[in-house]
């Protein structure tokens, strides 16, 4: 069976864990917090870093390090056991390149609200203006957890002053798509109320509006 | 306790004899010292209005002002006017233009409360804070948006107040920009101990602010408040700011 839309336009956790074991080798547990600190708005799974890894691993892009050769911030114990870190093979470093200058694709835009706010009808209002109330605060929520994390990034960027750049502009982007969210939920919560006032003028009150 | 606090606020203004245009429609909301809080919203959605209501410039319909504990309303008009130019300090994208250097545009409002020596000793402390002391000589219109917004937040601080209510400021700025000035904000507020109540138009610009609200047709949203732990106050390094770094608030 084929991948869905989203799945098709959705950030690789492969190439994403790829870009940071050649940023930095590291370890599993290392590579899962460094994916969640820089792109934690992908929302992977919790073990998402670690599938990568063992993926990653089996189609050669990078390999285990010697213990002896790993740099002493990748060879943490986790759970009291050494951790293997990992580092980038040529192979690797390749298919990376090739990813980061390849054309990228546009992210799908319709969902399932508007698919709601199609299929709506009049005595829906009421229940539509929640779940738009409910959509806005959880924009809102999903825009502090980003500010959140970007703080967090930028004070581990520390003196990089590109890394802190690419990050000033890559949340950018995400706060603007937050931005154009929370303008849409918020012109469609003043209109949907304006067509309930509308309608409970003509109608009564909503529990008597008509289905469509 | 909260320096800011709104309870139920309600605002409408007429139009016409029969008309009311609803602006705030019970309105909630909480600041606390320290913290710099965003409201969200487009264009003609009342972040103006909140922000006059909150600094006591406009009485609302219903609901309670609270600054520092104590009704806002229930002070006398004497009183109120001297929390605005005192412990309310407010930040607009612009300063009244009165075609003289900015170090005495920033000083003039202070004279009535400091003397003249002691208001140029203020105006001149809070541009060097915002790194806008290079600034001091110039006049407003000769100024880029980004170091207008640096003097205004330079008036705003000169008086070290407890509360700053900051009206759309990163409008006209660029990402950068805006940026900076947004965690300058964030930097005074943490240094200072005074809350921020900022109103903005994109997004972007509320990355430094510990809280975001939403406001569209009336209604404030707000994402449930949650304890802040201590480990989120964090002294971060500046951005591109060269020696003068305003952010740390020391010359790096």
């Amino acid at each position: 069976m084929g991948r869905s839309t989203a799945q098709l336009f959705a950030l690789s956790a492969g190439e994403a864990v790829l870009g940071l074991v050649i940023e930095r080798p590291g370890n599993s547990y290392q590579l899962e917090r460094r994916l969640e600190g820089r792109f934690g708005s992908a929302q992977f799974a919790h073990g998402t870093a670690y599938q990568a890894v063992k993926r990653l691993s089996k189609q050669g892009l990078i390999r285990a390090v010697d213990s002896d050769r790993a740099p002493l911030s990748a060879r943490a114990e986790v759970g009291g056991l050494p951790a293997t870190a990992y580092e980038a093979t040529v192979e690797g470093v390749e298919h990376f390149g090739g990813w980061l200058t390849a054309s990228t694709s546009m992210p799908p835009v319709r969902e399932e609200l508007h698919a709601k706010i199609a299929f709506c009808g009049p005595a829906d209002l009421p229940r539509m203006i929640e779940i738009v109330r409910e959509a806005e605060l959880t924009c809102a929520a999903q825009l502090e957890d980003l500010n959140e994390r970007m703080r967090r990034e930028r004070r581990l960027a520390g003196d990089d002053a590109w890394r802190r750049l690419m990050g000033v502009i890559v949340t950018a982007g995400d706060a603007a798509w937050w931005d154009a969210r929370i303008k849409w939920l918020q012109a469609l919560r003043q209109y949907l109320q304006r067509e309930r006032q509308r309608y409970e003028a003509v109608q009564g009150p909503s529990t008597s509006l008509p289905r469509a | 306790m909260s320096v800011l606090s709104l309870t139920g606020v309600c605002l409408s203004f007429p139009r016409g004899r029969r008309h009311l245009v609803p602006v705030l429609a019970d309105v909630s909301l909480q600041v606390d010292a320290g913290e710099v809080v965003a409201v969200l919203a487009q264009r003609a959605q009342g972040k103006t209005s909140l922000l006059r209501v909150a600094a006591g410039i406009q009485r609302p319909d219903r609901g309670c002002v609270c600054f520092e504990g104590e009704d806002l309303w229930g002070f006398s008009d004497r009183r109120r006017s001297r929390l605005l130019s005192g412990q309310i300090g407010w930040v607009g994208p612009a300063v009244p233009d009165l075609d003289v250097p900015l170090l005495a545009n920033v000083a003039l409002p202070l004279f009535a409360a400091y003397g003249k020596r002691e208001a140029y000793a203020r105006a001149t402390a809070a541009l060097e804070r915002v790194g806008a002391s290079e600034c001091a000589e110039q006049f407003w219109a000769s100024l880029a948006d980004w170091e207008r917004a640096l003097v205004a937040i330079a008036q705003g601080i000169a008086r070290e107040p407890k509360l700053l209510l900051v009206d759309d400021l990163t409008v006209s700025l660029g990402l950068g920009e805006a940026d900076d000035v947004t965690r300058l904000l964030d930097s005074l507020a943490k240094e200072r101990g005074f809350g921020v109540l900022m109103s903005v138009s994109e997004a972007g610009a509320t990355g430094w602010s510990g809280r975001v609200a939403t406001l569209a047709g009336g209604e404030l949203l707000e994402t449930p408040r949650l304890l802040a732990a201590p480990g989120n106050i964090i002294d971060f390094p500046g951005v591109g700011l060269g020696s003068r770094d305003p952010i740390r608030g020391v010359s790096s």
